[in-house]
């Protein structure tokens, strides 16, 4: 199969509606066919990044355990926007350990380079 | 040149499947061709047999079902998408004992594989 790279933007919060898990599903597709595929969250996506998740209090499903299954779909890393951090008060010890920060600029970059932009 | 069309909202809650709908006759106008369209989130509703339009509104629902018939193109529903809004063939309808089905015969049900697949096959991809 030829390598087409999928660039996935999360901006959406967790638990309103389903939203954020079908956007993961979508990670997940590609990476379980083995294409290229990276996902940022920003905006208000990195909430969806924020640890220590009790959504069964509202009965939701816990977006916690589907993140940190990615690694074993090949996916060890998930990136964040800093400056969408930085406007929520959130710092990256707040974040699950698969988050990386990026900057503007890379964010750029990725999406540049990716096949296709996919946007949550 | 190649193209799969991604539709991911409701036309009562977006421009989206309407602008689809334009920009894929005039793909076809201009002699590229669709490899794939696929329905996803809110827009699996347009797969559905049953909505109702006023005489006075557009029915976009028969609109993309005829083109989609007309040019025999391969319209997908994500099933995960659908079942959870309620979009059934048959065999689903079946399969979860449900009392009624109501997808339109133009389209399939498959997973997200076929998007993946579609996006690695095609040219260009766009989404509405």
């Amino acid at each position: 199969m030829t390598k087409k790279s999928a660039l996935i933007l999360i901006t959406c919060p967790p638990y309103d509606g389903i939203k954020h898990r079908e956007a993961l599903d979508t990670v997940l597709a590609f990476s379980a066919f083995d294409q290229p595929v990276s996902a940022v969250f920003l905006h208000d996506g990195v909430f969806q990044l924020l640890n220590e998740q009790k959504p069964e209090l509202i009965a939701q499903k816990n977006a916690e355990k589907m993140l940190n299954s990615l690694p074993m779909f090949g996916l060890d890393q998930v990136q964040v926007l800093g400056s969408s951090m930085v406007q929520r008060n959130i710092l990256l010890s707040d974040l699950l350990p698969i988050a990386k920060e990026i900057d503007q600029a890379a964010l750029n970059a990725l999406i540049s380079e990716a096949f296709i932009v996919l946007t949550f | 040149m190649l193209f799969t069309l991604i539709i991911q909202h409701s036309p009562q809650q977006s421009h989206g499947p309407r602008n689809a709908l334009q920009f894929a006759k005039e793909l076809i106008n201009q002699n590229h061709r669709i490899y794939r369209l696929f329905f996803y989130r809110e827009a699996v509703e347009l797969a559905s047999s049953l909505p109702v339009y006023t005489s006075d509104e557009s029915n976009i629902q028969v609109e993309w079902q005829a083109f989609i018939k007309e040019y025999n193109l391969d319209a997908v529903v994500c099933i995960a998408a659908a079942l959870r809004r309620g979009i059934l063939d048959q065999t689903e309808a079946n399969r979860y004992h449900k009392t009624a089905h109501n997808m339109n015969e133009n389209f399939t049900l498959s997973g997200l594989g076929q998007l993946v697949d579609a996006v690695v096959s095609s040219d260009r991809v766009i989404r509405f």
